[in-house]
């Protein structure tokens, strides 16, 4: 079982989430984007290998989207933080 | 019209089969609790003036730490999320209480709203409530972490619940969904079963 710090709720089972895919992703204008740039956003993520930004739903708690850094080899989570930090504010990781 | 009707038990289907309580105090014992109002309020927590006015509208403090709840005569508020509240009272106090809490905070980025006929109520009591807790729930209910005021917003059974201790003894209420209320009830009632002599 993978405990997930919830910002707000605090350690739960991974049970009580929905993994949200890779974070920080920057949605372009739809009226600008070429089909080129949108088909990126839409399709294709990083898939690294290590330390990863992603998003998670805690769907069975408090219902409020926020960013986890987790480690995809070791699954080591070493920051959990609500949506609308920087990545700056909160270390590193891809 | 309106006022004719009148929310049901959630196990009334069960044609009497099913007993509304369960067990016995001396080691569990559940109950269903009749309907009550229920309001959802949605707030920004930041916003000082917009609380005090949700405060004077309800007459209680809304709880700003997770994971609690705070209760003043017939109003109980239990902490939903950061910007969430379920606000509960008597059944039929509701569309008042929702009315006072809509022009309180008129004009402003707020929700109010009736979600009286959403969940269904158990009472869970006795001295092993909280081993019959553990047998669905991941949530640490132990004392030193888990006391009377305290909440979880967490999973019961698989069964989304909003879980709050009302006692030492220790008492637990719970709020399920309607529809999964009666599987909730009998899921209790068959964990709670090495409990009960007979």
């Amino acid at each position: 079982m993978l405990l997930i710090p919830c910002p707000w709720c605090g350690a739960r089972p991974d049970s009580e989430f929905s993994a949200g895919g890779e974070a920080h992703l920057e949605r372009p204008d739809p009226d600008h984007a070429s089909d080129g740039q949108w088909g990126e956003y839409l399709y294709f993520r990083r898939n690294v290998k290590g330390v990863q930004r992603e998003r998670w739903l805690h769907s069975h708690g408090c219902r409020r989207w926020f960013n986890v850094v987790r480690d995809t080899v070791t699954h080591e989570i070493t920051a959990a933080y609500p949506m609308g930090e920087s990545m700056k504010e909160t270390g590193p990781g891809a | 019209m309106a006022e004719h009707l009148r929310a049901r038990s959630v196990l009334a289907d069960a044609g009497g089969e099913v007993p509304r309580m369960f067990g016995d105090a001396a080691a569990v014992r559940l109950t269903e609790v009749p309907p009550a109002g229920a309001i959802v309020l949605r707030l920004d927590a930041a916003d000082a003036s917009a609380l005090q006015q949700a405060r004077e509208a309800l007459g209680i403090q809304l709880p700003l730490t997770p994971n609690t709840w705070h209760g003043e005569g017939d109003i109980t508020v239990l902490w939903q999320a950061y910007d969430e509240w379920l606000a509960l009272t008597a059944d039929g106090r509701q569309t008042e209480m929702a009315a006072r809490l809509t022009q309180a905070l008129a004009g402003r980025h707020a929700a109010v709203t009736d979600v009286s006929d959403l969940h269904a109520e158990f009472l869970i009591e006795g001295p092993v409530g909280r081993d019959l807790l553990r047998k669905g729930c991941a949530v640490d209910l132990h004392p030193r972490v888990f006391g009377t005021g305290h909440l979880a917003l967490t999973a019961l059974a698989r069964v989304r619940v909003v879980l709050w201790q009302t006692g030492d003894a220790p008492a637990y209420r719970l709020r399920v969904e309607r529809s999964h209320a009666r599987y909730l009830w009998d899921w209790l009632a068959d964990a709670g079963g090495e409990f009960i002599d007979g």
